[in-house]
């Protein structure tokens, strides 16, 4: 480390996101800018330069001769070695992404879609390409406000804190890249926590009609533990706010075909929710179809 | 009375042998509802103990005989309840390595789950019976949680993919085109069958069935090209 930190840095900064203090160095001081827009959304600027993790970005290019490689370190450990700074700068954003949801010392990141809809949020857990951004995005079209389409940042009392980085849909077939489909700044984004009323976990199937079931608190423990960020690290912290989440909210599991059924459902669920209808039974033994609306009988 | 209660992993075969310690080191568990969620931070598993799994990992003590736990089931689940669940419990508990060491189970008392509740059920006058159940999960490491790098290419092929990093570009059974790393999982009919963090691909780059890879996140440095990765 300490070789690192010889080594010439024009410009730098110290940030605190969700609780975790960041630092970020470059070589050249134009570069500041862009590694600043890397960090997680909502992040501030520290008042101390005291921090838990640095990031060290040195530019390469032409230099005579020699064409010199861009190099980013995390701490002491280099994590890019590449002639392409755009590619650094993608992997610096991922790397502090997950660094961050890692270790944010009071927050439990679940990877998922969040929106707010009166008042309360419906929180869509899923892998990669379950469709989660599609389902943000025209949850946002049908009026209910963003929050994130990556994590549901879950605090101690299992409210959910915004996470509102653009709105990204990835590539269709014959696009170079994923297309940023709005800017934080065009959507309706919510600012305060808000507790959890629906945790609905689906994957899309082409042509599929909605079918759900509801998991027992347990079976909903588990299977968010799934997509919960910091499980192994820290496993209490874990298991206390996913606690507070699923005896909270009713968590459904399920196929959705087309998006625009799948928002019809998620709102309906969760306006009968906050009316408290009672429509949502535990079962016994791990979960079984919803009876009510129709839920638990269509078929794919 | 103690002199009489043999000591032993679940190696008695009396009611009065003592039944086997439930696992409490590197263990983690909240109850939630009727159920117990346990974490097991060295293996990094996550299981759910249904409510007759969860009273018989509370007693597991290391101290109760199978004749009182089957005591604690019929009180406690206020049901009928026989050694048979009991030794379901164990089954499934050892399955889960929350116990401590092996469990020898005698042979006769091997009974399946159908056979369990055939013999419950008449107990409970056709009544509702509820067996021991475990489920389980892995929990994800944290670049499992990442979404995945963007793809160049629309049409790869196993000779011709590329993406940043080396990793493959490759069409999943949803219609998607996903950056992945090339190493061969399982066997797949969808992505959902596919563990967190992977995709079922079509490309037959592992054989003639789709198989579940992994999801190459953006800046991956992963094994270079090759036509067939198995």
């Amino acid at each position: 480390m300490a070789k690192i930190d010889r080594l010439g840095w024009a410009a730098g900064l110290a940030a605190i996101s969700y609780g975790h203090r960041v630092g970020v160095r470059v070589s050249e001081a134009g570069a500041l800018k862009r590694a600043t827009a890397c960090l997680p959304p909502g992040w501030k600027l520290a008042a101390r330069p005291v921090v838990d993790c640095v990031y060290s970005l040195v530019v390469g290019g032409e230099g005579g001769r020699v064409r010199r490689f861009s190099l980013l370190y995390r701490g002491a450990e280099r994590i890019a070695r590449t002639h392409d700074l755009d590619s650094v700068f993608e992997t610096l954003e991922e790397d502090l992404k997950l660094h961050v949801a890692a270790a944010a010392p009071s927050r439990v990141f679940v990877h998922a879609g969040v929106v707010g809809w009166r008042g309360r949020a419906i929180v869509l857990p899923g892998r990669s390409y379950a469709g989660k951004s599609t389902l943000v995005a025209a949850l946002v079209r049908a009026g209910a406000t963003y929050y994130s389409d990556e994590f549901a940042v879950l605090d101690g009392r299992g409210r959910v804190h915004p996470y509102a980085r653009p709105l990204v849909l990835r590539a269709r077939p014959g696009e170079s890249a994923g297309r940023v489909l709005k800017q934080p700044t065009d959507l309706p984004v919510g600012k305060r926590p808000l507790p959890v009323r629906l945790v609905a976990l689906t994957h899309y199937k082409p042509g599929a009609r909605w079918r759900s079931q509801v998991l027992s608190p347990g079976q909903a423990l588990l299977a968010l533990m799934e997509s919960t960020v910091p499980v192994r690290h820290r496993p209490e912290a874990t298991l206390k706010t996913l606690r507070e989440v699923v005896t909270r909210a009713p968590v459904i599991k399920g196929v959705r075909g087309e998006v625009e059924e799948a928002v019809e459902r998620l709102l309906s669920h969760q306006a009968r929710t906050v009316m408290g209808s009672g429509i949502f039974m535990h079962a016994g033994r791990g979960s079984r179809p919803l009876a009510d609306g129709g839920e638990g009988d269509g078929a794919a | 009375m103690e002199q009489r209660k043999r000591r032993g992993r679940g190696k008695g075969r009396g009611s009065e042998a003592l039944l086997p310690r439930a696992r409490r080191e590197g263990v983690l568990a909240t109850d939630v509802g009727d159920e117990v969620v346990v974490y097991d931070s060295k293996q990094h598993r996550g299981h759910c103990l249904n409510r007759p799994a969860a009273v018989v990992w509370r007693h597991l003590d290391g101290g109760t005989s199978m004749y009182e736990l089957v005591a604690h089931l019929r009180k406690e689940l206020d049901g009928p309840a026989d050694e048979e669940m009991v030794w379901l419990a164990l089954k499934e508990l050892d399955r889960a390595q929350l116990l401590e060491g092996r469990l020898d189970m005698p042979a006769s008392r091997d009974v399946s789950r159908r056979q369990a509740l055939r013999r419950l059920g008449v107990a409970a006058g056709g009544g509702a019976v509820l067996l021991p159940a475990i489920s389980s999960i892995v929990a994800p490491p944290v670049h499992a949680q990442v979404s995945a790098a963007a793809c160049p290419t629309a049409e790869p092929d196993c000779a011709t993919f590329s993406c940043p990093g080396g990793c493959a570009c490759v069409p999943t059974t949803e219609g998607a085109t996903v950056c992945i790393v090339p190493s061969c999982v399982a066997a797949c009919t969808t992505s959902a069958d596919c563990p967190a963090g992977s995709v079922c691909f079509t490309l037959g780059c592992c054989g003639p069935a789709t198989f579940c890879v992994p999801i190459a996140p953006a800046g991956t440095s992963c094994t270079g090209p090759r036509a067939r990765w198995q």
